[in-house]
């Protein structure tokens, strides 16, 4: 009934944790300072065997001191299984993420063969615009490297744009129900793969934050999650805009 | 700033933990007093404290498991069905891959108004509403801006957030009755230093107790308009768009129509005041959402 949810323990439960386990090593480690200093400045054996006889509740130093870096020892234990726990779900969310990106291309690659079907029934309509679609949508589905699918993703998107742009001018194409549904569905598709990309970038910041900052950045190199990942980014080429040349078509 | 959100989030995310500290400070004080002025705890006292703030959690409780049939229920919303309301439940769609969070259960309310509201103790629990009023008079991306804004307060957990600070403010307003009702069983010191201080004391806690629900419901509603600070820096997050929520807010400000749908129950979970104007208490002070123009600028600031 009371599940924790991640999301919810990264608002308070975090802060809480955190406030309690550095309170606990504060203490801790005062502790041991105190022991230490009375067992190696204040040492007087004759006192101790006072407060032992006066019948106060009195452990030796020793024992504390060893109480303590036990505590000391647990308390951290506690701490790095908490983190890696937290670097685990984080790392698996980074990855999650990318995968959605995926999904997001291949709905749009599967609407397509649509959108060709409905525009087709208008004869007049330019073929050499339908043949871009059509090819850039073989070029995905044939594409073998990550570059090679960026470039045919940005292609698709070239064609498209270039197709609606065409669309513009036949009043009966755009009164067409089925076209309009269609163009609302590509331009929401386009929509999410770009939002599926930021969400990506989002987790990508969250996951570099959490390796650098104090003290994950301790424990992560330790656990061999220390690596950064990259942002998506546009490159150079694919940032330049795409033009519609209708001399081709 | 250009896309300040991230500090307005983390800025309001503190004032949220600093209020609620000034509830528990309120509290404590107020439970310090009790049980000072009593000379330790009285029975018939604590005893009615337990009684009422069992019953107050379990009302808070059983509010909080059922807010999102509750509300659309009172409201009169009806579920959107996909094929009716496509570019909708696209948008929706849109922003939950954003924010990384389940899509929510789809309403609308027919009402001219521009109003919407979202419920619900976590995401897989929640529920978003519009008015078919803003699905008209909206453009896509002020209606996107719209949605972002409801999903953040989802994703934020601000529901939740709401129902912890009314059950605090119920406590605060039960221990300050307490406090009213056993002043005058009060047991008084044979000292004369002693007894003036008790007095003064005695004094100051019953003006303290008939302050205490202005106080905490003050607290309340503070905490109310910067979670809807933070919702709409949160809306900029999934749009990257601040500009869309400013014109469609602008839209809403000009707007002078009441939503018929909305009471003083349920104000307070709507992007803006539906009441416009019908309350008794008008001050900013008393308000569930922060001043329109303010969050417009807040809004163009961050761009």
């Amino acid at each position: 009934m009371f599940r924790l949810d991640p999301n919810f323990s990264h608002q308070y439960k975090d802060l809480f944790l955190q406030i309690t386990l550095n309170t606990l090593v504060g203490v801790d480690c005062l502790i041991c300072f105190r022991s230490s200093q009375y067992l190696f400045k204040e040492f007087n054996p004759n006192l101790l065997a006072h407060k032992r006889a006066k019948g106060v509740f009195f452990v030796d130093p020793l024992t504390i001191l060893l109480f303590g870096i036990i505590g000391f020892v647990v308390v951290v234990g506690i701490i790095s299984v908490l983190i890696y726990n937290s670097l685990v779900s984080t790392l698996k969310q980074v990855e999650n993420a990318w995968a959605q990106i995926d999904v997001q291309l291949k709905r749009r690659a599967d609407l397509i063969p649509n959108l060709v079907e409905t525009v087709k029934g208008y004869a007049k309509f330019e073929k050499g615009v339908l043949e871009g679609v059509t090819q850039a949508r073989a070029a995905i589905m044939g594409a073998k490297s990550p570059k090679d699918s960026a470039k045919a993703d940005n292609m698709l998107s070239g064609a498209l744009k270039s197709l609606f742009a065409v669309a513009e001018a036949y009043p009966t194409l755009k009164a067409n129900e089925n076209f309009k549904a269609l163009q609302e569905e590509l331009s929401s598709t386009e929509n999410k793969v770009a939002f599926a990309r930021q969400f990506y970038n989002d987790m990508v910041m969250k996951w570099n934050t959490m390796i650098l900052t104090f003290p994950n950045n301790l424990f992560a190199g330790m656990f061999g999650m220390n690596k950064e990942k990259e942002f998506f980014q546009v490159n150079d080429e694919e940032r330049k805009a795409v033009k519609v040349d209708f001399s081709k078509m | 700033m250009p896309m300040d959100f991230y500090k307005q989030i983390s800025d309001n995310k503190r004032m949220t933990y600093f209020l609620f500290l000034a509830f528990f400070v309120l509290i404590g004080v107020l439970a310090f007093l009790f049980s000072y002025l009593l000379g330790g705890f009285n029975i018939y006292g604590l005893s009615y404290f337990m009684i009422f703030g069992f019953l107050t959690i379990i009302f808070a409780l059983v509010s909080y498991y059922t807010c999102d049939s509750i509300v659309t229920f009172v409201s009169g919303a009806k579920e959107a069905p996909q094929e009716q309301f496509k570019q909708l439940h696209n948008i929706i769609e849109e922003m939950c891959i954003a924010g990384g969070i389940k899509k929510p259960r789809v309403f609308v309310i027919d009402d001219t108004a521009i109003n919407a509201f979202a419920t619900g103790r976590d995401p897989e629990h929640s529920v978003v509403c519009v008015t078919t009023g803003s699905l008209t008079r909206l453009s896509r991306d002020e209606l996107q801006g719209v949605i972002a804004h409801e999903l953040s307060h989802i994703k934020n957990y601000d529901i939740r957030t709401m129902t912890i600070a009314t059950v605090l403010v119920g406590v605060a307003v039960l221990l300050s009755d307490l406090i009213l009702r056993f002043a005058f069983y009060s047991k008084g010191s044979s000292d004369s230093k002693d007894s003036k201080f008790f007095i003064i004391l005695l004094v100051v806690a019953i003006i303290l107790a008939a302050l205490t629900p202005i106080i905490a419901e003050l607290i309340k509603l503070s905490v109310s308009r910067k979670r809807e600070f933070m919702a709409d820096a949160g809306s900029a997050e999934l749009t990257r768009n601040p500009l869309g929520l400013a014109s469609a807010l602008e839209k809403i400000n000009k707007d002078k129509e009441p939503l018929e749908a909305a009471n003083k129950a349920t104000a307070h979970l709507y992007i803006a005041d539906p009441l416009k104007g019908q309350k008794l208490f008008m001050a900013s002070w008393f308000s569930t959402h922060p001043p329109i123009e303010e969050r417009i600028s807040a809004l163009k600031g961050m761009k």
